[in-house]
């Protein structure tokens, strides 16, 4: 043991301290900053030491002392000996980077582990470090005998297999023995760690005895058993009939109940369990044939009361009596980092990273439709968090930053009065369906803009496009455009020209087979019209009219309403006297003309945001044939809407736009995640409000949560259930809720609920900054996602919520301690602590709640 | 309060006396009393922005009517929600998309609590006009 000495200006303060294994390799950091105080600090630093179990070495592996050395900030060092204690503080150290190396010594003096971490020493702070100790790493000898009595065995052969309990790579490794006379020895190297090891004695064809133990070698160090055949042969087919980690066993550490694999030829069972469980103390609950008892170390182990460490591999023993039938090794692997709770009520439990600290997530799904719940809370217990604890949680967020798209909002929107005497040359619209062949380029129109038919716009038709071959036949595009918005007479702030709305027509309603927006939007959800059973709809008509007017009267330039659909258009002016009478969607002229310099763009962004909208609208009026008229089912808003918002992701590459997805376009189409800092499309408000209803649609101002949460929602559905496939599923449901979800997945997941879709949103939005997710919890592929319908193919790029922000939130919002969510129906609620070392936490689940943990 | 007591008191015992057939272009879910329909679905919104409805939905013949009056905005915080609403029809259905709208006067929320348009709790005498006689009305 080599023997340091001690600085005298150092004070050492010992603390006795929970033991934790640890078994990371490497240099820890801790730093805390101030501008405070003098010109020096002190370091409170914990060790962390790995299991002092010692199987079969000639080296004592028991960590008894500790050294310290420690460099600092020019040329300045500290050494420590002899230290006990497992803990250590060290007073006034000059302000700047140390580097501390920590070394454990066995009772012989011998090193056996060694850690060091780097502590920024700051002003008249105190620092707090961990350091973990792990074993010398390097080479170190096995020798394994068995013997037995060659009289009762004839044919003796012997087997013997290794593998690393230490390494991820379990795969095992051969072991020769040398046979003698009642007599089998094998030896090697190995690196060092914990292996398992099996052997087995046949004679002829029968295993006559088998051994499973654990191997622990050193470096440089001799590991060495011996094993003595006797008595009755073991009964080789006697095994655990079932293992199993029980929550109500171990209700402070388990979340669930974990079932362990049992593995006859392998003799190993394997349980899995989250990522972060403290393995020190569980009780397990285990099956075995009658008159067949499981021991550890000499000791019977009652099912649901006895106690294991199992940081390590456990080797059960069976036996009848007093008969050895041979052993189990029972490995507990904590290894799961997305698991679904179903534990409700008051309860507590404790998760240790201490070797690696994790973010936690909890994600609380409420998967009722129709009810909601109390809100859950989880509170935070005894623990500790590194010190780069991420401060990323929710803030106040300021109203301003509100979205300014929306599609419409408001039912007072058409209350804008207009003379109600208009100049003889403008014919209402009425009956444009039955006499489109009259239409010519200047026609003049009325357009009646509310319920009742009170209020007209008069506009001029600036494009006929006719005989347009199609999938659903030959079409017709009509665009108009009110007087007051058309350059150079109208009055408004930007006006609209030809060359808009040739842009716009060329955008929709183009020669040649999925090459615009009528295409791709038809083959997902078939055609806008056709023949109804209803006598006061409009007839079959292929005529398209788009009408271009300063919606609202607002002249806004900068937001406000981009466009929108009503279904009274399709009705026949002799039930609803405000129809035009014609398949017709109305998009902003204002928004349409507005450039981003002085010159407009197709691409700037209004005429972006506008083309976009083209497909949004499109889907509406698609929505109201094939759902309303054909299925007599009258779908819910968020329903609606939602297939509204994917169409414009599922067109977006095709028309070279950002669209709800928000990714900038410049040059090429983006289909990856972005970068941080996204502002633009649905998400942002999104990550802010993500503890909003589904199928729940907001009004006024709130409105644009509901917009931004039915986007996310479909976008997800769009990224793992068949993208556009699965849009003409919803549309083809006779349904028009959430079972119309159902039913389009009915295909191809028979067995999934609304409510698993909800959980698996869940996790889907907690790992979005992740490409490499189970099924079903995908946003993030890196790059695009691709279905086919109607024979298009689409692509819809990635989605990393973390790029999005909101003000001065980053990421999705979630709660950090207390109350989660507000338990609204079918809804996710979102709780985050991030760099967790160790921590209990404390649960209020009310009863219906899925609770879902992520470890990242 | 006491007024409306009494209103509803009237409403009640014609619910429960004078059930007439249904009007409507379909079967109705639910059993008009003289001018006064008394019917239980969930709460939906259903359309497109901005020409949405709060519907009232019965599953039992997927029928829907929209709402309308002093009500809606309290009745749409119950989206989802199984509801009871007494109203008249003020305008027949149309067809796709326009279902019949009534004017509601009042509602049971999934509290069972009875409120009138405006929202105020009215006190249903436990002898005369139970929530389990209106439900045996509605035949649960």
């Amino acid at each position: 043991m080599s023997k340091k000495s001690f600085a005298t200006n150092i004070h050492m303060i010992l603390t006795l301290t929970v033991l934790v294994l640890s078994l990371v390799v490497g240099c820890d950091h801790a730093e805390l900053s101030s501008d405070l105080g003098p010109y020096r600090g002190d370091v409170r630093l914990f060790f962390f030491r790995a299991s002092s179990r010692t199987i079969d070495t000639d080296i004592d592996m028991r960590i008894v002392s500790y050294g310290l050395e420690a460099i600092g900030p020019n040329g300045s060092e500290v050494s420590l000996s002899d230290i006990t204690e497992e803990s250590v503080l060290l007073n006034n150290l000059d302000v700047g980077t140390w580097q501390i190396t920590i070394d454990g010594y066995n009772p012989e003096g011998i090193r056996v582990g060694s850690g060091c971490v780097t502590v920024q020493v700051s002003r008249g702070l105190s620092v707090q470090a961990d350091v973990h100790l792990v074993p010398l790493e390097g080479e170190g000898s096995y020798a394994l005998d068995i013997t037995w009595d060659s009289s009762e065995v004839g044919d003796p052969s012997i087997s013997g297999r290794l593998f690393s309990l230490s390494d991820e790579d379990s795969s095992e490794i051969a072991v020769s023995f040398h046979l003698h006379d009642g007599l089998a020895t094998a030896s090697g190297t190995l690196d060092s760690g914990y292996y398992g090891v099996i052997i087995s004695l046949s004679d002829g064809d029968a295993i006559i005895w088998t051994k499973t133990d654990i191997l622990r070698i050193v470096a440089d160090g001799d590991s060495a058993a011996s094993y003595a055949v006797s008595g009755s042969h073991a009964d080789s087919d006697v095994h655990p009939l079932g293992f199993l980690l029980g929550f109500a066993d171990n209700p402070d550490t388990l979340f669930t109940d974990s079932v362990g694999e049992i593995d006859q030829e392998s003799r190993r069972i394997r349980v899995s369990v989250p990522v972060g469980t403290i393995l020190s103390a569980l009780v397990p609950r285990f099956i075995t044939e009658d008159g067949v008892d499981l021991y550890v170390d000499g000791v019977r182990q009652i099912s649901g009361e006895s106690v294991q460490d199992f940081s390590t591999g456990v080797i059960y023993g069976l036996y009848r009596g007093e008969t050895h039938l041979g052993d189990y090794l029972v490995e507990v692997h904590p290894e799961q980092t997305v698991l679904e709770i179903d534990r409700h009520g008051a309860f507590s439990v404790s998760l240790d990273f201490s070797d690696d600290p994790k973010d936690v997530w909890y994600i609380l799904t409420n998967p009722s439709t129709n009810s909601n719940l109390s809100v859950p809370s989880i509170g935070l217990g005894a623990g500790y968090v590194s010190t780069d604890r991420s401060l990323s949680v929710a803030k106040a967020v300021s109203r301003t930053m509100l979205p300014d798209i929306r599609q419409k909002s408001g039912v007072d929107e058409f209350n804008r009065q207009l003379p109600s005497a208009f100049p003889a040359r403008y014919p209402t619209s009425r009956h444009l369906a039955s006499v489109s062949e009259e239409i010519r380029f200047d026609d003049a129109r009325l357009f009646s803009i509310d319920y009742h038919g009170t209020n007209h716009v008069p506009a001029i038709c600036k494009k006929v496009r006719t005989g347009i071959d199609t999938l659903n036949g030959t079409k017709n595009l009509y665009i108009w455009v009110e007087e007051r918005s058309w350059s150079p007479s109208g009055d408004r702030a930007f006006l609209v020209t030809q060359q808009m709305v040739d842009v716009l027509a060329d955008k929709f309603l183009v020669p040649g087979p999925a090459n615009d927006i009528y295409d791709w939007v038809t083959a997902i959800y078939g055609e806008e019209w056709g023949a109804s059973e209803w006598p006061n709809l409009i007839p079959d008509t292929d005529d398209i009219h788009i009408l271009l007017k300063d919606i609202d009267g607002d002249d806004s330039t900068d937001g406000g309403v981009l466009g929108y659909y009503w279904a009274k258009d399709n009705y026949l002016a002799s039930s609803i006297s405000g129809s035009n009478e014609s398949l017709v969607f109305y998009l902003d002229s204002v928004l349409l003309a507005n450039p981003d310099g002085t010159e407009w763009e197709a691409d700037d962004y209004w005429p972006g945001k506008q083309i976009s909208t083209l497909a949004h609208e499109f889907q509406h009026m698609i929505h109201f044939y094939q759902k309303n008229v054909l299925r007599d089912v009258s779908s819910e808003v968020w329903l609606n809407e939602m297939c509204s918002l994917v169409t414009e992701d599922l067109v977006a590459d095709k028309l070279m736009l950002s669209g709800p997805r928000g990714v900038p376009v410049a040059g090429t189409f983006d289909y990856s995640g972005g970068t941080p800092g996204l502002l633009e499309g649905r998400l942002p408000l999104f990550n802010r409000y993500n503890d909003q209803s589904v199928n729940v649609w907001l009004s006024g101002d709130e409105v644009l949560r509901s917009y931004a949460t039915a986007y996310a929602f479909g976008a997800y559905l769009c990224r793992n259930h068949g993208g556009a496939t699965l849009f003409n599923a919803i549309m083809d449901a006779q349904e028009g809720d959430h079972r119309a979800i159902e039913a389009a997945l009915a295909t191809s997941c028979p067995d999934l609920t609304f409510a698993d879709v909800l959980v698996d949103w869940g996790k889907a939005v907690v790992l979005s900054d992740s490409t490499d997710t189970e099924p079903y919890t995908s946003y993030n592929n890196g790059s695009w996602f691709a279905s086919s319908q109607g024979g298009v193919e689409y692509h819809v790029g990635s989605i990393n919520l973390e790029n999005y922000s909101y003000a001065s939130q980053a990421g999705p919002h979630h709660t950090i301690s207390g109350t989660v969510g507000r338990g609204l129906k079918a809804s996710n609620a979102y709780f985050k602590e991030s760099s967790v070392v160790r921590r209990t936490y404390e649960f209020s689940i009310p009863d219906g709640y899925v609770m879902t943990l992520v470890v990242r | 309060m006491i007024g409306y007591r009494r209103t509803l008191l009237a409403i009640m015992l014609l619910c429960l006396l004078c059930v007439l057939p249904a009007a409507g272009r379909r079967e109705q879910p639910s059993k008009a009393i003289s001018d006064l329909l008394l019917i239980r679905g969930t709460i939906v919104l259903t359309g497109n922005e901005p020409h949405t409805s709060l519907v009232i939905r019965s599953e039992k013949v997927r029928d829907d009517h929209v709402l309308v009056g002093e009500a809606v905005a309290l009745l749409t915080a119950y989206q989802q929600e199984a509801v009871i609403v007494v109203g008249t029809i003020v305008t027949a259905a149309i067809g796709p998309g326009f279902p019949a709208s009534l004017d509601v006067h009042f509602f049971r929320t999934p509290d069972r609590v009875w409120h009138d348009a405006g929202g105020r709790v009215i006190l249903v005498p436990q002898d005369v006009a139970s929530d389990a006689k209106i439900l045996e009305f509605l035949g649960e």
